[in-house]
């Protein structure tokens, strides 16, 4: 197979901050329009997914994955400030990012509802 | 602290303030963390910082891999512990400059090739080692997302400072070598390289975990032959009691610390059929049996002249 070699700059950060999925996105720019930092612009074609243009300003507030009406975009803070937590029952330990996770914890809040997909 | 209050602070401060709901509730909860079960980890601070007021807006720990440290220890014909296997340049400890890279290379190829011919086994390839080892180094470059080099770097250098920093304990340091492995199951398995740099980089990466590994079973080992260091603040204790005496003004470290540094011992780590195996070398090994007692006899026995 044959493999092509993309020109990109150095990473400014670890990680990206907000990731889009194309394949979910309509490019109504309420993430342009949210974003405190102003880390994304406005893609110049209609209806194309913002660029994630200054993500080393992103605060990992989160406000464009949480008001994203099609739920497109994934935040999650990088590797080195993941942290883990030890189930007081048992002593196991998990963590964020781990290989064979716990099931999630669907249990409602206090006063939230629907925050869990 | 009250079941409530525990629920309180999670579903509703963490839950509802912007910055904590999406990367830290939302993941978390995805992720399994459940309140009234499990107590989430504390940042780790080396307790000076706990000093410093507000101590989270204190200077973090440097997280970023530098150069020097250990390294190879080898013999006088630049062989490692392992044998057959030899080292030059800055794989090898203590060493660090263009000068020691050229003389080093040039005479540990020759000495591996003197011991490769003496024991003139018939070099066989095995095919299916070379199939796994490209599998493995390849398989970045055949993902578009998921960990990038940086990502990967900047956390196994998290690990490293946290668990492997100044203040270290064996509790700490197998919490670090369960961090790690986790970090090779996980991310790494995962990471992208869109280029023959970020793949460089990415292997670079697989390497540091295990050279972190390494390391983390060398100071377990070392805690361990040494009991009297009380919880293994050795290295960080003397190099503050050298710093305190140096702001005395003698500019040199104290006698009874060189003393005790001289009979200090190097400490080895090796991994035998799947388990890692430690062991103790004397300080300046090199001049002791089966080496000959002086430098100037060492090199006329190796050198080939």
């Amino acid at each position: 197979m044959k493999k092509i070699a993309h020109l990109v700059n150095n990473p400014q950060m670890p990680n990206q901050g907000p990731i889009i999925d194309p394949a979910l996105c309509i490019g109504c720019n309420t993430c342009v329009n949210v974003c405190r930092t102003d880390v994304f612009v406005p893609n110049l074609q209609e209806g194309k997914p913002p660029l994630v243009l200054y993500p080393d300003e992103c605060w990992f507030c989160g406000c464009c994955a949480s008001d994203c009406p099609r739920k497109a975009i994934k935040m999650e803070h990088p590797l080195n400030q993941r942290i883990g937590w030890k189930r007081k029952e048992t002593g196991e330990y998990f963590r964020v990012g781990m290989k064979n996770p716990p099931p999630p914890n669907t249990k409602s809040p206090v006063g939230i509802k629907g925050i869990i997909k | 602290m009250p079941k409530h209050e525990r629920r309180v602070i999670f579903g509703l401060h963490v839950g509802n303030e912007g910055k904590t709901l999406v990367p830290i509730y939302q993941n978390y909860m995805e992720a399994g963390f459940d309140p009234d079960k499990d107590m989430l980890q504390a940042n780790v601070l080396p307790p000076d910082q706990y000093h410093f007021a507000p101590w989270w807006m204190g200077m973090a720990p440097r997280q970023w891999r530098t150069l020097g440290g250990a390294g190879l220890v080898f013999d006088w014909v630049l062989q490692s512990t392992l044998p057959g296997l030899y080292g030059a340049g800055m794989q090898l400890a203590f060493s660090g400059d263009h000068a020691t890279a050229a003389t080093t290379g040039r005479y540990a190829g020759r000495k591996a090739a003197e011991y490769a011919l003496k024991k003139a086994f018939k070099p066989v390839i095995s095919r299916k080692q070379v199939d796994k080892v490209k599998e493995r180094v390849y398989a970045p470059v055949n993902r578009t997302n998921g960990t990038g080099w940086k990502e990967l770097r900047a956390g196994i250098c998290r690990i490293m400072q946290d668990y492997c920093g100044e203040y270290r304990t064996e509790e700490t340091l197998k919490k670090g070598i369960v961090w790690l492995n986790s970090i090779r199951d996980s991310e790494a398995a995962n990471a992208y390289a869109r280029n023959p740099h970020e793949l460089m980089r990415t292997l670079e990466c697989q390497t540091l975990i295990t050279v972190g590994q390494l390391v983390m079973n060398a100071c377990i080992a070392a805690q361990k032959a040494d009991q009297s260091s009380k919880g293994g603040l050795k290295m960080g204790m003397m190099k503050k009691m050298i710093k305190s005496h140096n702001r005395k003004g003698s500019g040199m470290p104290p006698p009874e610390i060189i003393k005790k540094f001289l009979r200090g011992h190097y400490i080895t780590v090796r991994r035998e059929n799947g388990e890692v195996k430690t062991g103790k070398l004397p300080f300046k090994y090199w001049l002791k049996p089966p080496y000959s007692p002086s430098y100037e006899e060492n090199y006329k026995r190796h050198c080939g002249l």
